[in-house]
């Protein structure tokens, strides 16, 4: 199927209002999972273009969590308006995504790795050290925000909030992996000397990718201390941004659809298991262990895996004809 | 702080620094010969705990033999793991880390489900308790682990620098195509590496369930703090594994006491940040990619 760029254009503008008019045609329920799954794609895609440059990341969470602290303080502590503090936690962490890329992105493979998993740590006993100011372990309570006179008192107004700070992510990455920058990017992560050799500057183009995606990662901790209406140091967690890398790594790595298949599969199983945490990262781990082994490329590479394993299937078939065929003309030279 | 405190701290944490080694030393192992990072890790010591648990309380094995039956069961489950998940994927990095993700999931899934999320405490012994002059106590327990370390890190290196599996283990560590070419078989080695690593890990819960109490989720803190542990030591270095993990139980129970548990961690990990970024290989180790 080739669709020229007006059909395109067309077919895209019917999803985008599709989604958001979903409030009108879903019940609470269906709307408070379609949620999740936006949110969780936003995670998902915003991870992938940090993991871009090459390496795994699980630092991701340790961003939400300055975003969900800041804006949700700002805004309680302070009386700021919602906008001003979610600009705040936006700067906040853009700021110390450039100053610390600048000191972890110079480490490599496993190093860049463990490092992530310890800034998550650095941020959960922050938080929990910081009690007078965030808490401590009791968490903080958070009241439905109100942005630009409008007062996001219902789950349709949230709903709609996550939506258009999915579309807004979905379009920039989407345009900044086709651009010039996406595709040096890319090459950074194929061959890191050979691309500071032809007088790329490495650091910078790792620095600004984690910056963008850090920021991204803000905004969603902010949206979810927002919509919970509390936030305590349990959500800034290693298992939430394994999580995160389970969706991208489900989906596929290797188109931006990928974390959105993985977002959606993903949160759609976890729904039923609900409240039985265990059978939840059971599930997770099962299915993520049934991917890596089955699927390298993701849920993605499914369309295209089918010939192949058809392909599979009636080698199979006609190899054990075979040997079947020979078993019996055997048999039958023994009886005689 | 007077001196019959540190006196006490210090016996504290040099029985918390022998459980670090026996975990950090399985997990550099692993890392030194198949470059894994092994996230299950602190799943494997959690079994080995559990394991401990029903061989002591319930059947009523005594110690000694609980050990022994331990360290071989759980080296069994390691190199089944191994061999079942790990080796179809050498040579792809990144399929490899989110299989040992997988793997912790699931196996701290299924623990949950299995044991349940109750506290059990190991019954040892040797509970009693030991008084020093001066007010300092401790148990034989601890002194007991102090021991079993002791014996198990001067046995690791007599079978890595002086037998032939060691000296196969330290060609493949150095260079596995080259080594593999002298005729060292590399798929028997990963194993090795992982029945040593896991039967280690598993030790180190048995013992630290008797302190601790056994639970599905206490194998995630210590896998940090291992991690933590193996990067200012170096990653692969066995010396540097050791000595990292007497510095860190020092340094958390220290400053533990002096400013509080939360802040003496923030505090640890941003040492560990800042090793990092000044020596990026750790004190004793050398470059890896």
């Amino acid at each position: 199927m080739q669709f020229n760029r007006g059909k395109k254009i067309v077919i895209s503008v019917c999803v985008v209002f599709l989604f958001l008019l979903a409030p009108v045609y879903l019940g609470a329920y269906n709307l408070h999972l379609l949620t999740f799954i936006v949110f969780n794609s936003v995670l998902g895609i915003s991870l992938r273009f940090i993991m871009l440059c090459g390496s795994l990341y699980l630092g991701h969470t340790a961003f939400m969590g300055i975003g969900g602290y800041i804006t949700a303080l700002l805004v309680v502590k302070l009386d700021s308006p919602f906008e001003l503090a979610l600009l705040a936690s936006a700067a906040a962490a853009m700021v110390l995504a450039i100053i610390l890329g600048l000191i972890v992105l110079r480490l490599r493979g496993v190093y860049f790795i463990i490092v992530s998993i310890a800034l998550v740590e650095i941020i959960r006993l922050f938080v929990t050290w910081w009690s007078p100011v965030t808490g401590g372990t009791a968490g903080v309570y958070v009241p439905k925000p109100t942005i630009f006179g409008i007062h996001l008192s219902t789950p349709a107004h949230l709903y709609l909030f996550v939506c258009i700070l999915g579309l807004i992510t979905f379009f920039v990455l989407y345009k900044l992996e086709e651009s010039r920058f996406g595709v040096t990017l890319k090459g950074i992560a194929q061959a890191e000397e050979l691309a500071a050799a032809v007088g790329v500057n490495v650091t910078n183009y790792k620095v600004a990718a984690f910056s963008i995606g850090s920021l991204i990662a803000a905004l969603c901790g902010a949206f979810f201390a927002f919509y919970m209406q509390f936030i305590a140091p349990q959500y800034v967690s290693f298992l939430t941004a394994v999580y995160i890398l389970i969706y991208c790594i489900v989906g596929g790595l290797s188109s931006i659809w990928g974390p959105i298949v993985g977002a959606a599969a993903m949160t759609l199983l976890s729904e039923p298991l609900r409240g039985m945490t265990y059978y939840e990262m059971l599930s997770y781990g099962v299915i993520l262990i049934a991917i890596v082994l089955l699927l390298p490329n993701g849920l993605i590479s499914l369309p295209s895996m089918i010939p192949e394993l058809f392909k599979k299937m009636s080698d199979f078939m006609d190899r054990s004809k075979t040997l079947f065929s020979i078993a019996r003309s055997r048999t039958e030279k023994a009886k005689k | 702080m007077d001196i019959q405190q540190v006196v006490q701290i210090a016996l504290s944490a040099i029985t918390l620094g022998a459980i670090y080694c026996l975990f950090a030393l399985g997990l550099t192992l692993i890392f030194g010969i198949m470059h894994i990072i092994q996230f299950a890790h602190g799943e494997v010591y959690m079994f080995g705990a559990f394991a401990g648990y029903y061989l002591i309380n319930i059947i009523g094995i005594n110690l000694g033999f609980s050990l022994l039956i331990v360290m071989l069961v759980i080296a069994l489950f390691g190199m089944a793991i191994q061999k079942l998940f790990f080796s179809p994927l050498i040579g792809k990095p990144v399929a490899t880390l989110a299989m040992s993700f997988g793997l912790l999931l699931a196996l701290q899934g299924a623990a949950l489900a299995i044991f349940g999320g109750k506290e059990k405490m190991i019954q040892t012994p040797l509970n009693n308790i030991v008084r020093f002059p001066g007010g300092v106590t401790t148990t034989y327990h601890n002194a007991f682990i102090v021991g079993v370390t002791g014996v198990l890190v001067v046995g690791l290196y007599y079978f890595i620098y002086k037998t032939k599996y060691g000296r196969a283990m330290r060609a493949i560590e150095q260079d596995m195509d080259t080594a593999a070419l002298m005729g060292i078989a590399a798929s028997h080695i990963n194993l090795l590496a992982f029945a040593i690593g896991c039967g280690l890990a598993g030790i180190a819960g048995l013992l630290v369930g008797a302190v601790f109490p056994v639970e599905p989720i206490m194998g995630g803190g210590i896998l940090l703090k291992a991690f933590a542990i193996i990067i200012v030591g170096g990653i692969g270095s066995l010396f540097g594994a050791i000595v990292a993990s007497f510095i860190w139980s020092f340094a958390e129970l220290f400053a533990g006491f002096a400013i509080g548990g939360d802040l003496a961690f923030v505090v640890c990990y941003a040492a560990v940040f800042l090793i990092l970024v000044f020596k990026p290989t750790g004190l004793f180790g050398h470059a890896v990619q």
